[in-house]
């Protein structure tokens, strides 16, 4: 049959063959009329890979048959070249789209592991729903000569806990294909696999940097108190990447010793890359010795170094050093005055707020949306000052200070969303307005949104209201 | 594997959407949220950067952003090809359209693979045309143009992996490839038929600036497009191809509803698209 259907409870569930031709769409049709609580019909559309134009007109008369008893249509795996189709008819609006990786064959799934950007997917569908069948398909996947489904059917089973497969796991470590070894590596740490911990070690110095990257994520998984000691050895390795591996590891790792030898590695090393990076690591140790070290990195030469500090404390937040960040703050760096700014007004005290309204005029744009944001989490009252922000003619300064506004004070923002919707000249603006709308609702808030949604052409807002108001 | 995915909102998303479809007249549909996420999270965070609100700024705002946008655009595209995809089209050019060509007395012709991606499909067509001998009747000339300058690079290299050859028969690699371990490696004399370009189909006067093609190949790529952006393309393609002219589209990719210009031609297994 091209087109079959099945109907549960108060749902139809049909599927259309690529070989479908409009005589088979009669019986779906008449089913209708035998199921008198219908609340929604979804057409299984996984196996057309293109869709003729009697199929289209099919489809379109099943919504309309139903649709007046708001009765949703969902149209399920739509392939991208058929959802071309229907936009370039205009008919998007018509369905709802969704996938069901559920109306797919295993062999199915497995295909799919071939595309890089749904692989992941896939897997994350099959390890959720394990099976025996699950695990005998990706056996066989972990042992196919396809690099890319074994690699895909290895991170699976990691992901899925299949401890049964670590023999066959750890096989994969052998492969001449990178994508398969990093697979290996990641699947065996999540399966918490310590007996491969010296290979991950040996990995560290792989020249594929994806797979260096695992094995070091691996080791964080898996370690114990003697591997902080084995990273230092590495640290001291001539080659950058290597390092780079290490304090990445090292991190992960956590714990005091391991900050210790992050610390000692940044003080000998001199590569700007490396440096950066043990800046940006250090950031995950929650200690006041690692606000500290931050600290004392904003006077570094680098600027990528500074920068990277200053976003790190972001991270640690100021434990006092306020003073020593506002002091950093200037025009020229302008992205270390950004991510200072970010920190500081984290917690925005009184005297960061008067400092920071104070160059506010001075500093670039972008410098000012930080600023703005800061100044959200000041003591003080603002409501002057970020009116006045309203009129501002960047648009991001305007939306950022209509965020800010109702963060302090509910009530004004949503009078002043409701102006914004109605005349910004900025989508994002409009935008913003509208989300503060659509969580306060406020009264009369349906009548605005049908009003500006025949009147305002932009298609994200359109589709926001519409969503909204359940249209 | 060190980095982790930083969550894209739901206006940032929209905002981002907005500048990767100025940039290139791809849209991305609501359901490919995640994309972006696991392709730019990790150069957010070398970047110093925690959220895409951050990033969406540095876009904006910073002074190197330009060079950003392109690094960006290199990150989201989709590259996805193999050779020998979608078979009955390059059998149609050296079976019947460069045929024609020749036979009209044309001695120099020129193919453009306007999407090429890592250079499988120009160079697809190389080997057929060679295969057909079809370099001893006229002077042929191959571009392969992408607007991601990595995978430009990559196609240069003439060096794939054995994904790259899933459409392929027995005979294709050992005849065209050497292998060295996992790397299969072009022979000169295919890849010296091909030159590569970093091009963006959606540059005002990018169609003047190619100059004139006979044959134009553009598959799977303006199904990421919206309808206005993939009509400009169809229409500088019109304007770019000689008479008669050949464009080729990934399968359901028919220009109907986009253009009336060309004449649309089905044979076994694919369609052309002719300017007369
Ligand atoms: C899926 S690949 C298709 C490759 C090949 N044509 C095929 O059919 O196998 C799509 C390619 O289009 C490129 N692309 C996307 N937008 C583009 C634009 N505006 N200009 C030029 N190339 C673009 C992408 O970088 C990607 O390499």
């Amino acid at each position: 049959m091209s087109v079959t259907f099945s109907a549960v409870n108060d749902s139809v569930l049909i599927h259309i063959s690529q070989e479908a031709s409009d005589k088979d769409f009669g019986a779906v049709l008449e089913s209708f009329n035998n199921i008198p609580s219908l609340k929604e019909v979804r057409i299984d559309m996984k196996d057309l890979v293109y869709i003729e134009s009697e199929i289209q007109e099919q489809i379109v008369s099943i919504k309309k048959n139903v649709g007046a008893k708001s009765v949703h249509v969902v149209l399920l795996n739509v392939s991208e070249s058929v959802y071309t189709t229907l936009e370039m008819a205009d008919l998007l609006n018509l369905f709802i789209f969704k996938q069901d990786l559920s109306l797919y064959h295993i062999d199915e799934l497995v295909y799919m592991f071939h595309n890089p950007d749904v692989a992941n997917e896939i897997s994350v569908y099959i390890s959720s729903n394990y099976s025996p069948d699950f695990h005998n398909k990706m056996m066989e996947g972990a042992n196919s000569e396809d690099s890319q489904v074994r690699e895909h059917c290895i991170l699976t089973m990691g992901r899925a806990q299949d401890s049964d497969a670590t023999e066959v796991i750890r096989q994969g470590m052998d492969s001449v294909y990178p994508n398969v070894v990093r697979a290996s590596i990641l699947a065996l740490g999540w399966l918490g696999d310590c007996e491969s911990k010296e290979r991950f070690f040996n990995f560290i110095s792989s020249k594929d940097i994806e797979v260096a990257e695992a094995a070091g994520a691996s080791i964080s998984l898996v370690s114990d108190e003697r591997d902080p000691e084995k990273l230092r050895k590495l640290s001291e390795s001539e080659n950058s990447n290597i390092r780079i591996i290490v304090a990445g590891t090292l991190s992960l790792i956590n714990g005091d010793e391991a900050y210790a030898i992050i610390v000692k590695m940044l003080e000998k090393e001199r590569n700007e890359q490396v440096r950066t990076v043990l800046v940006q690591r250090i950031a995950y140790f929650n200690k006041p010795d690692a606000t500290e070290m931050l600290i004392s990195m904003l006077d570094d030469s680098s600027k990528s170094v500074k920068e990277a500090a200053a976003a790190g404390l972001g991270r640690t937040g100021l434990r006092g050093h306020e003073d020593e960040v506002l002091k950093r703050i200037n025009m020229e760096d302008v992205w270390l005055s950004y991510f200072a700014v970010k920190a500081l007004g984290q917690n925005c005290s009184a005297k960061s707020a008067k400092y920071l309204k104070e160059i506010y005029n001075k500093s670039e744009e972008h410098l000012r949306l930080a600023i703005i944001e800061a100044l959200s989490n000041a003591p003080s009252d603002m409501d002057n000052f970020f009116a006045e922000r309203l009129f501002d003619s960047n648009e991001d300064i305007r939306k950022v200070t209509l965020s800010a506004i109702y963060k302090s004070n509910k009530k004004t923002a949503i009078a002043k969303s409701v102006k914004l919707l109605e005349d910004d000249p900025s989508w994002l603006v409009r935008y913003k307005a509208l989300e503060i709308i659509s969580i306060e609702k406020p009264a009369g808030y349906k009548k605005v949104l049908t009003k500006i949604k025949k009147k305002d052409n932009n298609r994200n807002i359109q589709e926001k209201i519409a969503s909204v108001l359940g249209i | 594997m060190l980095n982790n995915t930083i969550k894209i909102g739901d206006s940032e998303f929209l905002e981002l959407r907005d500048i990767i479809y100025k940039q290139s007249a791809i849209v991305f549909v609501e359901n490919k949220k995640y994309l972006l996420e696991n392709r730019l999270s990790k150069r957010i965070q070398e970047l110093n950067f925690s959220s895409f609100k951050d990033y969406i700024y540095y876009l904006k705002y910073d002074i190197n952003c330009r060079k950003e946008l392109d690094l960006m655009i290199n990150l989201v595209t989709i590259n996805e090809t193999y050779f020998l995809r979608e078979r009955p089209q390059l059998d149609h050019v050296v079976k019947v359209a460069l045929p024609e060509i020749i036979a009209k007395g044309k001695k120099s012709i020129r193919i453009w693979s306007a999407a090429c991606s890592t250079g499988e499909e120009p160079y697809s067509i190389a080997i057929l045309i060679k295969e057909a001998g079809l370099q001893s009747k006229a002077s042929i000339e191959i571009v392969g143009t992408d607007i991601n300058s990595e995978v430009v690079e990559f196609a240069r290299t003439g060096e794939y992996r054995s994904m790259s050859f899933r459409g392929a028969p027995n005979h294709f690699v050992p005849t065209y490839f050497k292998q060295d371990n996992v790397i299969y490696k072009l022979n000169d004399d295919i890849k010296h038929m091909v030159k590569f370009n970093v091009g963006n189909l959606t540059t005002l006067g990018i169609g003047t600036l190619m100059g004139k093609f006979d044959i134009i190949f553009c598959r799977n790529v303006l199904i990421y497009f919206d309808m206005d952006g993939k009509k400009k393309v169809i229409d500088m393609f019109y304007n770019t191809l000689n008479s008669p002219g050949y464009l080729y589209l990934g399968h359901s990719e028919s220009v109907n509803k986009l253009s009336t210009s060309y004449t649309v031609n089905v044979f076994g297994g694919g369609i052309v698209h002719l300017k007369q």
